[in-house]
């Protein structure tokens, strides 16, 4: 496991190089090629270095399966971010070394077993995803998105930090490991603190308002990466917290996850239905996505992390399926707004045909991930006694498909007058996307073997 | 070669086709198109033969993987099992269904959906099968969608035409109707008996006496719904031959030989659970019994060829039906199995004699085919035999076992199923003799025109003509001293005492129907024969008017729903809605716009605010900590 964390670093500084020595036909297959290395060092589960820091950094169980996550989502997204270079963005090297460092980040995040490590892998990940948010540096909206991004972001490290100054306040440790005795009233209001950080990096209502300024800025490409791998990097995170502080974890967990699930839903559809850009749109949509996957963190214990794992994987696939074929329509329209989707079906049929399945796996469709995922989360809620709130989900389920039957009778109705084209490995990529989110609905049992 | 081998090669090989023509179909040359098509059913109807050879007809269950579990109520699998009830109807399925791809080839040659029209006919396969397979009745339900959702396809195949559209929309929402029944079915199922597998349900029925208990009667009551939309019985059944718009040798497999059958076969595959509402089975009956004579004398005065045909399927499902309503599970498949042959081979019949008249339906305007299509004459002539149940063709056995079992369970289901046959034979035979005897009717132009069917279409209706002659066979009633073979095929399946009737009845009903048949016959060929157009049109007597307007049941459902709706909209769509809803409606509307607005402004781009709101609710948060 530390491998994967040393190849990445080391081959981001080698990226950095080679955007500097102007190498770039090499800079996508390198990134590609350090991935990849990533993933098997920890699918073959080396054990290289793992001494050191070893009980800061944890090497195995549900932390090697969220990086997995994490480096796969990268590998989806990397042969995309070779479009970026087209736009005269001359500086492919840099963002994809930094790219990078951000998939290191995230990985750091949840394999920590230490605050003081969670701290870092959160700065790394942050402050990659700042630079990335402004990597369009000649648009205004970038600029602001990467400014707004960076305020948040360190007004969240510094909720975090004071939570974790109050948890060494009282336990005298920073590490998860050596949690004893129970919960008082200090480590309430510090787990407080924390969540509430955590809840502003996700973006969970009320802390969601920079998200959807911040999507809309942020070049499209890296606003994929935004709602994957911070979301996944976050919620792995957190359920590690979770999972670790079993005995300190405050009683009334669950209703504060419960009120946050209930503001959340509520008010990320109402305001998701009345946008008109797809990618705020989408940004409301991720908002509501993220209180499904809070229902899986009632009563969350390690036998059911599988079911908040389940519901990553599918929200992640359709998720990047998604912001991706939006930057494709921007691309060729110039905009992100709902009426450039129109005719897509006539226009670019491939396209608008992934983008449906995946539409219809975010709003759970059966046969599909999403429809898998939303089952198994509010089972658990029912199973556990929140079976007015799952009622609540249900609703805001139904309100969900008419923003997202919004974008695909946009993309059904009407046809364009010319047709354009979209390169074929970068369809087949997507097509891979949409047919792991169609496995995983039609026999959810590959995937959830391996998540047990 | 193992279970779940066979099984993936029944299954699949539709579905594959389904995507190749799907989606490469118009690109690709018509010859590969067709071998595609045909291919896909006759793999999965040698699959059937593997099976049964190789599973030495053992009933097997073949769990795939679980799909999910519900925790706390049902496990569901994507399951399979294969008994003999399920071999039956796996033969008819993929055995007719081969045929009739077969035909289709030729029948459908000169249509330009022709790759789109085989990629529906390999998905409708497809769906049926997972139909007949499902080992639980999720995958029965998914399975029935996807047939139900084909049926609208297929009616609606050329969508040009606004009327088949309406067809198919019609279609749709009555099968719409029953399939509320039977989710709300499924749904008490599942909470009476905590699983979806029908073994389990049968395992759970046999350990605790559950009869006459209220919520088994509900539930079957809704199952029965279900199967009115799905198998057309009465309230149900007015969409079927509306249904007739899409092409023929769709109606000869979907709307006569199998989809439609679904019904009885779910009310046989969970025949343990319906016996103990005997209520529900009463209801069936009666149901059955009133299809069965409402259809059959609506068929009388028909002129489209077609629809007297639809007509007559509706009525045999009532026979099926009365047999299902007085527990005669094994004569119901039996018949379901007999009128698949023959009732293909009526559909695709008449579809060869719409084909040489270049689309011609009505039979006022044809007559003396006889001489130019003697193939199809000579199919056609063992069809109606075998329909209308003359020894010794398939018809006769399965029909008369029905009318021998209601004779014994209840007199008055028998009276009016005789009643039917007669009628049976009547229009059977004067569809026969107005269309290939006598004189042609139609134009000369036309009559230049007529042409024998290609071979493609007739080897198929020759191979059904062949099974509705010996299909019967299998079925021998016991004064013969033969066995009867359904019944020891399918004893495992369905645990049923083999039906008995007294020799002196056998005869005499065998006597009768000889001698009712032979004077039918005889009277029709006199009326029909050389009628001319003209006389085809009736007089207006009130039983014909009333018969020809289908006992006035289209127009009784838009009297007492669609106007009653839609008058009950417009009133309150003009009054209710202004001064009552709307007020009402338009708080929340209101509040969720100003909610909308207000949050839109709270969404101001200003970091200042979205900072103050994090600061608010973290504060809210805390300040709920203290109070709790």
């Amino acid at each position: 496991m530390m491998l994967a964390f040393v190849i990445l670093t080391l081959f981001s500084v080698l990226i950095l190089f080679l955007g500097f020595a102007k190498q770039r036909n090499l800079i996508i297959p390198v990134s590609l090629l350090a991935v990849i290395l990533a993933i098997g060092s920890i699918y073959t589960k080396q054990t290289f270095w793992n001494h050191y820091l070893a009980d800061m950094i944890d090497t195995e169980g549900y932390a090697s399966v969220i990086s997995l996550l994490i480096l796969c989502t990268g590998l989806g997204l990397i042969p995309f971010l070779h479009l970026f270079q087209k736009r005269g963005n001359e500086e492919l090297g840099d963002f994809l070394g930094i790219f990078l460092f951000a998939l290191m980040g995230g990985m750091l995040m949840v394999c920590s077993q230490n605050y003081m490590i969670l701290f870092l892998g959160i700065e790394i990940l942050s402050l990659s995803m700042y630079v990335l948010a402004g990597a369009d540096r000649r648009k205004v909206k970038s600029n602001e998105a990467s400014l707004k991004y960076f305020i948040t972001g360190s007004f969240t490290s510094a909720v975090f930090l004071f939570g974790i100054a109050l948890i060494y306040a009282t336990r005298g440790s920073l590490s998860y490991l050596q949690v004893s005795g129970h919960g008082d009233v200090i480590t309430d209001l510090a787990f407080i603190f924390i969540f509430v950080s955590f809840a502003l990096k996700i973006a969970i209502v009320p802390f969601h308002f920079w998200a959807p300024d911040v999507y809309e800025g942020t070049p499209t490409l890296f606003t994929a990466a935004m709602s994957t791998v911070v979301k996944v990097a976050a919620f792995g995170a957190l359920f590690r917290i979770i999972q670790f502080n079993q005995a300190i974890l405050p009683v009334w967990l669950d209703w504060f996850f419960a009120i946050l699930i209930l503001a959340t839903l509520l008010l990320g559809n109402i305001m998701a239905m009345s946008q008109r850009s797809v990618k705020r749109l989408l940004a409301y949509s991720g908002i509501v996505q993220a209180g499904f996957i809070l229902f899986g963190f009632i009563h969350l214990t390690g036998d059911t992390a599988w079911v908040v794992i389940y519901y990553l994987l599918a929200y992640t696939l359709s998720s990047l399926v998604c912001f991706i074929i939006v930057h494709f329509v921007e691309e060729q329209s110039g905009s992100d707004d709902i009426d450039s989707f129109t005719g897509l079906a006539s226009s670019n049929p491939t396209l608008a045909i992934l983008m449906t399945l995946a539409l219809i796996s975010l709003a759970g469709g059966p046969l599909t991930a999403g429809f898998i995922a939303k089952l198994f989360v509010l089972n658990q809620a029912v199973v556990y006694g929140f079976a007015s709130l799952v009622v609540v989900a249900v609703i805001s389920t139904l309100m969900s498909v008419y923003y997202y039957y919004k974008i695909i009778n946009a993309m059904f109705s009407q046809s364009a007058d010319q047709k354009w084209n979209t390169p074929l490995i970068y369809k087949g990529i997507l097509l891979i996307f949409i047919l792991i989110t169609i496995s995983a609905g039609v026999v959810p049992g590959w995937f959830t073997l391996y998540f047990k | 070669m193992n279970e779940e081998l066979i099984l993936h090669l029944i299954l699949w090989p539709p579905l594959i086709g389904f995507l190749i023509n799907g989606i490469l179909g118009t690109k690709l040359p018509k010859l590969l198109v067709t071998l595609i098509a045909c291919i896909a059913p006759l793999t999965s109807f040698v699959g059937t033969c593997l099976a049964y050879v190789q599973l030495g007809g053992q009933p097997t269950n073949i769990d795939l993987y679980t799909w999910f579990i519900a925790e706390g109520s049902a496990k569901v699998e994507f399951g399979f099992y294969i008994d003999h009830l399920t071999y039956i109807m796996l033969f008819v399925v993929t055995g007719v269904g081969t045929l009739i791809h077969a035909y289709s080839s030729g029948y459908m040659s000169h249509d330009k959906g022709y790759s789109r029209y085989f990629s529906y006919l390999n998905l409708f396969l497809f769906s049926m099968l997972l139909l007949v397979l499902g080992s639980n009745i999720v995958v029965l339900f998914a399975g029935w969608e996807g047939v139900g959702l084909c049926s609208f396809l297929l009616i609606g195949f050329w969508f040009e035409n606004k009327e088949f559209n309406k067809a198919a929309a019609k279609a749709f929402i009555m099968n719409r109707i029953g399939d509320f029944g039977f989710l709300i079915g499924i749904f008490l199922c599942i909470h009476k008996f905590g699983a979806v597998n029908f073994m389990e349900m049968r395992e759970t029925v046999l350990d605790e006496g559950l009869i006459n208990d209220p919520m088994i009667v509900v539930l079957t009551l809704f199952l029965f719904l279900g199967v009115c939309g799905k198998s057309a019985q009465i309230p149900l059944f007015t969409w079927l031959p509306d249904a007739m718009a899409g092409p023929t040798p769709v109606s000869a497999l979907i709307h006569a030989a199998t989809m439609v059958t679904a019904g009885i076969y779910l009310i046989t595959r969970m025949h343990f659970v319906f016996e103990l509402a005997p209520i529900t089975s009463t209801i069936i009956a009666i149901v059955g019994c009133l299809t069965a004579i409402v259809a059959a004398s609506i068929a009388l005065k028909q002129n489209d060829i077609k629809k007297i045909l639809a007509y007559s399927t509706v009525s045999q499902l009532g026979y099926m039906a009365v047999a299902l309503g007085v527990g005669a599970y094994i004569t119901a498949i039996f018949h379901l199995m007999t009128h698949a042959f023959f009732k293909a081979l009526l559909f695709l019949g008449a579809g060869s004699v719409i084909h040489g008249l270049h689309g011609e339906q009505d039979i006022s305007k044809m007559g003396g085919l006889k001489s130019k299509m003697k193939w199809t004459y000579a199919v056609m002539l063992i069809g109606t035999l075998a329909i209308v149940g003359c020894p010794p063709f398939a018809g006769f056995f399965s029909k008369d076992e029905i009318l021998a079992v209601a004779f014994s369970k209840n007199k008055f289901y028998f009276i009016i199923l005789s009643i039917a046959s007669v009628f049976t034979a009547w229009y059977m035979f004067r569809l026969l003799f107005s269309t290939f005897h006598g004189k042609f009717r139609g134009t000369e132009e036309q009559e230049g025109k007529v042409h024998e069917s290609p071979w493609s279409m007739l080897i198929p209706l020759i191979v059904l003509a062949v099974f509705s002659i010996v299909g019967g066979f299998v079925g021998l009633p016991k004064v013969t001293g033969q066995p009867h073979k359904i019944y020891t095929f399918v004893t495992q399946s369905i645990t049923q005492v083999r039906f008995e009737a007294s020799h002196l009845f056998e005869f005499t009903l065998w006597a009768l129907t000889v001698i009712a048949l032979a004077v039918i016959s005889y009277l029709c060929y006199k009326r029909y024969t050389h009628k001319t157009k003209e006389e085809f049109e009736s007089a207006r007597t009130f039983v014909n008017d009333t018969l020809i307007h289908k006992y006035y049941l289209d127009e009784l459902y838009v009297l007492l729903f669609v106007n009653p709706l839609k008058k009950l909209g417009t009133w309150l769509g003009s009054n209710f809605e202004y001064h009552v809803i709307d007020p009402i409606v338009k708080i929340p509307d209101r509040v969720l716009v100003m909610a909308g607005e207000s949050l839109k402004n709270l969404q101001s781009g200003k970091l200042s605010w979205y900072l103050l709101s994090s600061v608010t609710g973290l504060l809210l948060i805390l300040l709920m900590f203290i109070l709790k």
